[in-house]
């Protein structure tokens, strides 16, 4: 069974360099890049419009960004080291920066960062391997540290459910932690390449990790074991993102594919290759009245937009 | 004066804090960490019989420092290219300046010297001539021995050069500049730690050296290695504001050339690139010196003599010796190798209005990219010669992000590295140069730095070998069949 999508639209040019990074709300997506400015779309109007756009927030550009499941949180983290936190304003539906991390010039000290679903709880990694968690209420203090083997954390998220965190890592290892306890749950085998992309399922019971191994690995977050593998990818895979049922999970690599999995068939259902550029990022927008759309980006420093062809 | 006499008032005057000792013995502790039988450092215990001459100098002391604790150096350092030497005990000692040594300007400085009032000198407005710089370095030595007799204490002012984050480009010219006068920095002995003193030491024996014209080279071993050396005379050219040649402190040659090129010596003799596969050094190239390179159609700067090696001595060296020119700074180039590439990258008469397009090798990570901004746009540290250095038409051929990672290759693995803390930190760090500005107008690097960091990927030029064809074949498609590409 395959899916067919359709491009919707492309916003050519939404940066003048690689977008790193996209991140969705129910109404906008967000995209950082190796330039300085975060810029915002509407993702309610065809045209996809910029609305806002942060202008020099990210001097030496930004390499990630994330949003709450909740939509009113986003944070950026810059290659200069620096994270910020940025809150919505609910009627005018502007960002502005409600706080920041610095961390002492300490190259990597914060790489990849995920919020936890309200926004309260950042989690970083670093360079070494640590992961931390910040609490964004309360004036950005560092409220639990992980330490694990000291290999470069490449990926992070946060389970909707508040009560896991995942890392993924440079030698290829990924870690889950209980939140509750502040311990390791499970050590996760399977890939032995760095991984570069980890994210919950919004149901917080699976857990999709990828990277240059170019398989990605399912496990189940409860038990530790590894529950798919879905091979299919040629390239390093740099970003995965389910969708809001949890029934599909998106996936993009350096050679610019992307790919739509079914989790119930385990298998690829559709690729996309529109351009053979990296795609650093891949994203789900929320399902609205439209149907099922998603957002990828990459060096090509366009945003492509694709919506489920209907009937389907 | 005899050893135990010096180690019975070692004892009895410690003039460091405890606070303090850790740093002495750090301090000592790189000092003695020498392996170069040139070591011009020698213990108190035998230090006082020392020399007259520099050269016995260096010949006599290798052998005593080996024996010796740390907290017993001395700094031997030679007063001028004739025969006096200072020593510059770096701790307590006897008594005040005295006398020894044949000449009677031969002092031991003595660490516990109160300091009665400050004596500065201020070497910050001193004319580009040599010999406006001798003179002024004559009435320094001058003071110093005033204020010697007097019991104040020693004070030399040096121009610090700017650390990067005061540093910017001059985009018009190509070229690196500090947008900032030097930071003036003041060097006394005695002085408030054991580092102070040694870097008086150091910059008094720079400002001596500078009347020998190869002797700091010969004499780095005092300064640890020789990055230190370097900056000290780079602090010390910027504070004369005089280029380094007119210091008459220039290094061995270092870099290595190799091509269908022909140089005419002033002597008439000829120097031909294709003579030896090994390549030839590069030693400074003379105005009046003609460079021949009518028959070169590219130029190629390779980060690392390795590379250039076995380049020269692989196939490609018939491509190169019919129309190419091939040269390595092994690693960051000295002054002689980048005038050398600037002399040839400008039409003029030494090159007989030829010039052909300059592309650089470099490896694909942070001191590779810093390696071929050098080059190109000059250095941060040397901003001061700038201007007569940098090369800015030279092109980025490699390595690049796209020739590392490739996208459905098993081997890809193969030579690719992860970066280091201290690879992020360096990167981290050249991203926030003005080069690699947003608006920056060239800006290959900012995104190659952000790929790198993004990949946590580094990889060395000879990952090219493990790609089907070898470096040759990759070289042979950059260079001679397209004449590359930026």
């Amino acid at each position: 069974m395959s899916k067919q999508y359709l491009t919707l639209h492309t916003l050519d040019a939404a940066h003048p360099t690689d977008i790193f990074g996209l991140a969705a709300t129910p109404t906008q997506l967000l995209s950082a890049s190796g330039s300085s400015t975060i810029q915002i779309h509407d993702t309610t109007s065809p045209e996809f419009p910029t609305v806002q756009t942060l202008k020099g927030v990210h001097k030496l550009g930004c390499h990630h960004i994330c949003t709450s499941a909740d939509g009113k949180s986003t944070a950026s983290a810059g290659f200069g080291g620096e994270v910020k936190v940025w809150s919505i304003n609910e009627e005018s539906k502007e960002w502005k920066e409600v706080g920041s991390i610095v961390d002492n010039s300490k190259a990597g000290e914060l790489w990849a960062i995920a919020l936890s679903e309200d926004g309260r709880y950042l989690a970083s990694t670093s360079y070494d391997g640590r992961i931390n968690v910040w609490d964004t209420q309360a004036g950005m203090e560092k409220i639990r540290e992980y330490e694990t083997k000291g290999s470069f954390g490449m990926a992070v998220d946060m389970s909707v459910d508040g009560r896991f965190t995942a890392s993924g890592h440079e030698n290829g290892s990924v870690y889950l932690f209980n939140n509750d306890t502040g311990r390791m749950l499970h050590s996760l085998p399977g890939l032995v390449k760095p991984v570069r992309a980890v994210a919950f399922s919004p149901a917080s019971k699976l857990l999709a990790a990828a990277g240059d191994s170019r398989i990605i690995a399912i496990y189940d977050v409860s038990s530790g074991e590894q529950v798919a593998n879905l091979p299919g990818h040629v390239a390093w895979v740099f970003s995965l993102d389910w969708s809001f049922s949890g029934e599909y999970l998106l996936s993009g690599g350096y050679d610019g594919k992307a790919k739509v999995w079914s989790i119930d068939t385990r298998t690829c259902v559709a690729t996309h290759s529109e351009t053979d550029k990296i795609l650093w990022a891949v994203r789900w927008l929320p399902k609205t009245s439209r149907a099922e759309m998603f957002a990828v980006a990459g060096g090509a420093g366009s945003i492509s937009f694709y919506r489920e062809a209907s009937g389907s | 004066m005899t050893s135990n006499h010096n180690e019975m008032l070692f004892e009895e005057t410690p003039i460091l804090p405890l606070s303090s000792q850790e740093s002495l013995t750090d301090a000592f502790d790189q000092f003695w960490n020498f392996t170069d039988a040139e070591l011009a450092v020698t213990p108190v215990s035998s230090s006082l019989e020392f020399n007259s001459s520099a050269d016995e100098a260096e010949t006599l002391l290798p052998e005593a420092h080996s024996s010796c604790s740390v907290e017993k150096a001395n700094v031997l350092i030679d007063l001028s290219e004739e025969e006096t030497n200072v020593v510059l005990p770096i701790g307590p000692l006897s008594t005040l300046p005295e006398q020894a040594g044949r000449r009677h300007n031969n002092w031991l400085l003595d660490a516990e010297v109160r300091v009665s009032k400050h004596h500065s000198l201020d070497l910050s407005a001193i004319e580009p001539s040599r010999q406006a710089v001798t003179a002024r370095i004559e009435s320094i030595f001058t003071e110093i021995t005033e204020s010697l007799s007097q019991n104040r204490q020693l004070t030399i002012l040096l121009a610090s050069r700017q650390s990067s984050s005061a540093q910017g480009l001059d985009r018009k010219a190509g070229l690196m500049t500090t947008n900032t006068s030097n930071r003036i920095k003041e060097i006394s002995f005695p002085g408030d730690n054991p580092h102070q003193a040694w870097r008086f030491g150091l910059t008094l024996e720079m400002r001596l050296k500078r009347e020998h014209t190869d002797k700091v080279v010969s004499c780095s071993t005092i300064f640890v290695d020789q990055t230190v050396v370097d900056r000290f005379v780079d602090d010390i050219a910027s504070t004369f504001r005089v280029p380094r040649i007119v210091l008459n402190v220039t290094a061995t040659a270092k870099g290595l050339m190799a091509g269908c090129f022909k140089i005419e010596k002033d002597d008439g003799s000829i120097v031909d690139g294709c003579s030896d596969r090994e390549g030839l050094l590069i030693s400074k190239l003379e105005v009046s010196e003609l460079v021949d390179i009518s028959n070169v159609k590219w130029i190629l700067v390779i980060e690392k003599e390795a590379v250039f090696r076995s380049m020269a001595s692989s196939d490609f060296w018939y491509t190169l010796s019919r129309q190419g020119l091939m040269i390595t700074g092994k690693g960051f180039p000295d002054i002689s190798t980048r005038a050398f590439l600037r002399a040839l990258s400008i039409p003029s008469p030494q090159n007989n209005f030829h010039n052909a397009p300059i592309f650089g090798l470099m490896d694909f990570d942070p001191d590779g990219l810093d390696i071929l901004l050098t080059y190109k746009l000059g250095s941060y540290s040397l901003a001061h010669e700038n201007g007569s250095l940098n090369v800015p038409s030279m092109r980025w051929l490699g390595v690049k992000s796209t020739d590392v990672v490739l996208e459905d290759d098993e081997q890809e693995s193969q030579g690719l590295m992860k970066l280091s803390a201290r690879d992020r930190g360096k990167a981290t760090k050249m991203l926030d140069r003005e080069v690699c500005a947003e608006d920056a107008p060239e800006s290959p690097w900012r995104r190659e730095i952000q790929m790198m960091l993004f990949l946590n990927v580094k990889a060395e030029i000879q990952i090219l070998e493990t790609r089907s064809g070898g470096i040759e074949k990759w070289l042979q498609s950059k260079l001679v069949d397209g004449y590359g590409t930026s």
